[in-house]
């Protein structure tokens, strides 16, 4: 859907337009090069900097000091396994309940999935306390499966692969149909291969979210060697005070490594696969 | 029994099996469907329908969430919650922060990508790109980052005021200015996303109407005005729920990083102070008062956003 | 030519919700190892028909018969059936060969025999270059023939194919229903192929039915629907340009259009009986002109040199007709229409029904 109204647009005006979007998007770019930039730079220095971002002198002690007050590995560690087994069971149960409401014909389908919507609507608040209770009972605070669990309620990624399965042309199911292929069989080599930038992209973005998750990890996870990065960025600028501005910002740039490299792997799958028209259908 | 009968027997047999099997055959496609939605189901069912079941519940309860004991006090904790203090200014905050957030994620995003659709010719791509990847950065990280640019003495932005001769506020410390800077972090992440959403309505307005506009000599307002709106106002009104949605819950975090509610209130939302009632001062039915009252609050919303649009069905 | 796989409907209905039938009282019978051709205008009900035996869509009331056996609450993929869909429904992610097989690897049978299977129904095809390619490297017809091939090596005793030239440049077509008839021959299943296209369902089929509206108009050989149509509608759907059917008075056993007319031979008058109007056809390579010796005069409205045919359009009264004659005819002044007596058909002017012929 590449739709270029030329014809409407001439010359002059364009510029100016031009340069209100730079603007809005310096505006967003800012705090991450400030992040960023920050990270390489003596406390001084960013103390007076001021709105420069380029440091005067480029040190890497933000760096190492942060290797050594934390286990850094650690936590990259305890994020990839939270965001891992969450996008993992996310995605599995959202790519069975996806196909079941497409493919499997039922009378129930349309009321499952609009409990489904409506789930998404439910706010946070509501689910945030029993949630927790839920999990002390079941002796999961200050687990990693405990913080897993709680994420697992969301229908984005249903709702998404729902709408890209519905693309996949009816035909091609009903030939299946006379081959006598079964549901699963069906799912894994007929569906999914067609739906790949669907499931490829939502697979990266639960993911991210998994890994910037920072509510549940800050209720759930207690002791240290279980914290994830991005919950250790919140509690290491408190313990950093106002000396360790540069230890934070490294430990932060260091924390939205792995989304950057993420998105700039797969940013344009995402964003047309939540561009794609029926969003809320 | 002779070999013919047996054959005869067997074959009955075999027919029967057939038939037991046809009517399962019926029933396949429902065992299939249950095994399919079974896991994405329970899921749902354990942590939204029970929680807000159990919620409404806790909500007539007094406890401590430790001991064993739970006093039935009716409607007591909604009561109680209307009268503190903290909480009655959790609601204005909260107000100014749905407020600042429509501004900002609603009307700014539509704005922009209006603008990116039609009033410049490329680098929608670009543009795009670059201002949907904050939405993917931790909200966590960005309130720290936020709040360092926002430092009183050291931060760029008084930096930036000073430059032109302004004395900057203490952003974090001042009661109004606090609800921006967390307002600003918010928008830092979700801006993009409804930008996306924003971008795909446009996109769907077929570029002929633009077109017979522009011969028609119309200004850009009254195209924006008179075409675009009106054919992508159910994307806006459901950015306006899920926008009203989000100015209540996605606070939270910038206010527990920053300020954790402070100073003196000044920047919780109703959200933070549930999480206070339940998790710092442990009164459990506070905590699930209030939260029905977001859950009336945001179902009213959504109905209202149903029947909007319903109406606008009608009329397209 | 009976048989055992027969295919019968049974008083059949299929209705979407309930209340209104889109198919309604079907009773028909396919007999096996010919080539049937299901044949109509869009939404008919050709293709509901050929789905209800594929078991794609549900019967609503009545008996599905395949081979002897109640099949209605059959699955699809336990009936037997090979299928060719309009748009091919060729998997796009696999390979020529691996559309075709994918069938047998479901049903597990050994790689050696898939792919000496496929082999053989590529060869057939002439396809075989085309092995590894996808799908979306193919040209139209290519495809088209993937999808034969698919079909092909399933074995199956009923073959459905929806619509599967529609998709085709008008010269493909040609050279693909010669391929159908040369499938056909290669194991004789019973062929159900659906079509709104009268010179496919000529050429291809050995048998015709001929629906409109979800109703059987006629079911018979290709000869018989063309020389012997049971009714206007079918008179005018097969044969291109299609037969011309006029209206006429009959009074004193003469056929009266306008202020002329031509005495009817005994042999019809009995056909005709005591009507007073009645309609007749006339197919547009059969009409005669005859300089001031024909029975009604005619006005020519148009001609249309096609090279190989001269299609005259003229008037007959208030009645529009076509006619096709030899490419290098000259049409002089005064021409008249010759009845030709022996390639006429007469029809019940209310019930449109096909009057009968004489005894020849």
């Amino acid at each position: 859907m590449k739709i270029n109204a030329r014809t409407i647009k001439r010359g002059g005006g364009q510029i100016f337009w031009h340069l209100i979007i730079i603007l809005t998007v310096c505006i967003f770019l800012y705090p991450l090069l400030y992040m960023f930039f920050s990270s390489f730079k003596e406390l001084k220095d960013i103390f007076t900097a001021g709105v420069r971002l380029l440091p005067k002198k480029w040190i890497d002690t933000n760096y190492s000091s942060v290797f050594n007050k934390l286990d850094v590995p650690r936590l990259l560690f305890n994020s990839l396994v939270i965001a891992g087994l969450t996008m993992t069971v996310k995605m599995l149960t959202s790519i069975l309940a996806a196909y079941g409401l497409v493919f499997i014909p039922n009378r129930h389908s349309s009321k499952i999935f609009y409990f489904f919507v409506v789930t998404m609507f439910v706010p946070f608040s509501v689910i945030m306390l029993p949630n927790y209770l839920t999990l002390t009972k079941l002796n999961l605070i200050n687990t990693l499966i405990g913080v897993v669990l709680p994420q697992l309620a969301d229908a984005t990624a249903i709702f998404r692969i729902r709408q890209a399965m519905r693309c996949v042309p009816i035909s091609l199911i009903e030939a299946a149909r006379l081959d006598k292929v079964p549901h699963m069989t069906c799912l894994r080599k007929i569906v999914l291969p067609l739906v790949r930038p669907a499931v490829v992209s939502m697979a990266i973005f639960l993911f991210v979210n998994s890994w910037n998750e920072y509510f549940w990890p800050l209720l759930i996870l207690r002791s240290n060697e279980l914290q994830t990065i991005t919950l250790a960025t919140k509690y290491f600028s408190g313990t950093e005070g106002s000396t360790g501005w540069g230890n934070v910002m490294a430990l932060a740039s260091i924390s939205i490594a792995l989304p950057l490299i993420l998105y700039l792997f797969a940013q344009r799958t995402i964003i047309s696969t939540f561009m794609s028209s029926g969003i809320k259908e | 029994m002779t070999k013919e009968e047996r054959q005869v027997e067997r074959a009955a047999m075999r027919e029967e099996k057939r038939i037991v099997r046809h009517a399962n055959r019926k029933h396949r496609n429902a065992i299939a469907f249950t095994l399919f939605l079974a896991p994405a189901t329970i899921a749902f069912l354990v942590f939204v329908v029970w929680p807000v079941m159990y919620n409404i519940y806790l909500s007539f309860l007094e406890w401590n969430m430790v001991s064993p004991d739970k006093e039935f006090v009716g409607f007591a904790n909604y009561l109680k919650i209307f009268t503190d203090a903290p909480f009655l200014q959790s609601l204005r905050n909260s107000g100014v922060y749905i407020l600042i957030l429509l501004i900002s994620c609603m009307i700014f995003p539509y704005f922009i990508s209006f603008a990116m659709v039609h009033l410049v010719n490329k680098g929608q791509q670009v543009y795009r790109s670059i201002l949907f990847f904050p939405s993917l950065v931790s909200l966590a990280v960005c309130a720290v980052v936020m709040s360092f640019v926002f430092n009183f003495m050291t931060g760029p932005v008084n930096a930036l005021l000073k430059s032109v001769g302004i004395r900057g506020p203490n952003w974090l410390n001042t009661g109004g200015y606090i609800l921006f800077v967390i307002g600003m972090v918010a928008t830092w992440k979700i801006f993009g996303y409804n930008l996306i959403i924003f971008l795909a309505a446009i996109l769907e307005v077929p570029v002929e109407l633009i077109e017979a506009a522009k011969l028609e000599k119309a200004s850009k307002f009254k195209i924006f005005w008179r075409i675009i709106f009106p054919l992508t106002s159910s994307t806006a009104f459901y950015v306006f729920v899920i926008t009203f949605s989000h100015a209540l819950s996605y606070v939270f975090t910038p206010i527990s990083v920053i300020t954790a509610g402070g100073p003196n209130y000044k920047s919780t939302n109703v959200v933070y102070q549930i999480y206070e009632y339940a998790f710092k001062n442990f009164q459990s039915g506070r905590a699930a008062a209030a939260a029905i009252f977001t859950l009336i609050l945001v179902m009213f919303v959504v109905v209202l956003y149903q029947a909007l649009e319903k109406k606008v069905h009608y009329e397209n | 030519m009976s048989g055992e796989n027969d295919i019968v409907f049974e008083h059949v209905y299929k209705s979407y919700d309930g209340k209104n039938n889109v198919i309604a009282d079907l009773n028909l019978t396919i007999p096996s190892g010919q080539r049937m051709i299901l044949l109509g205008p869009s939404g008919c009900g050709k293709s509901t028909i050929l789905r209800m035996i594929a078991g794609l869509e549900k019967i609503s009331g009545g008996d599905l018969y395949m081979g002897g056996k109640r099949v209605n609450d059959v699955d699809p993929g336990d009936r037997n059936v090979a299928m060719v869909f309009q748009n091919y429904a060729l998997y796009p992610h696999m390979t020529v060969k691996r559309n075709i097989q994918f069938g047998m690897e479901i049903a597990k049978v050994p790689k050696a025999e898939r792919d000496k299977q496929t082999d053989w129904a590529l060869d057939i095809l002439n396809l075989s270059e085309y092995k590894n390619r996808l799908p979306r490297q193919l040209s139209g017809g290519q495809r088209q023939r993937v999808a034969l091939c698919r079909a092909l090596v399933k074995k199956a005793p009923y073959f459905l194919l929806d619509e599967p030239l529609s998709n085709l440049d008008a010269q493909l077509r040609t050279a693909a229903r010669a391929e159908l008839v040369r499938i056909h021959e290669v194991y004789q299943p019973t062929f159900i192929y659906v079509t709104h296209d009268q010179i496919e369902a000529m050429t291809v089929g050995q048998r015709i039915v001929i629906l409109d509206k979800s109703i059987i108009q006629q079911q018979g050989t290709p000869d018989e629907i063309y020389n012997q149509p049971a009714n206007v509608f079918v008179a005018k759907f097969i044969g291109s340009p299609c037969m011309n059917i006029c209206k006429a008075n009959v009074e004193n056993g003469k056929l009266i259009v306008g202020d002329e007319a031509a005495p009817i031979p005994e042999a019809w008058q009995k056909i005709v009986g005591d009507r007073k109007v009645v309609r007749f056809g006339i197919r547009p390579e059969h009409i005669e002109f005859l300089p001031d010796d024909g029975d009604f005069s005619i006005k020519v409205t148009y001609t249309e040199n096609h090279g190989n045919l001269l299609c005259v359009a003229f008037t007959v009264g208030e009645n529009n007709l076509m006619a096709t004659l030899d490419p290098f005819y000259v049409l002089q002044d005064n021409l008249k229409l010759k009845i030709k007596w022996d390639k006429i058909h007469f029809f019940d002017d209310e019930t449109e029904l096909n009057l009968g012929y004489p005894e020849r």
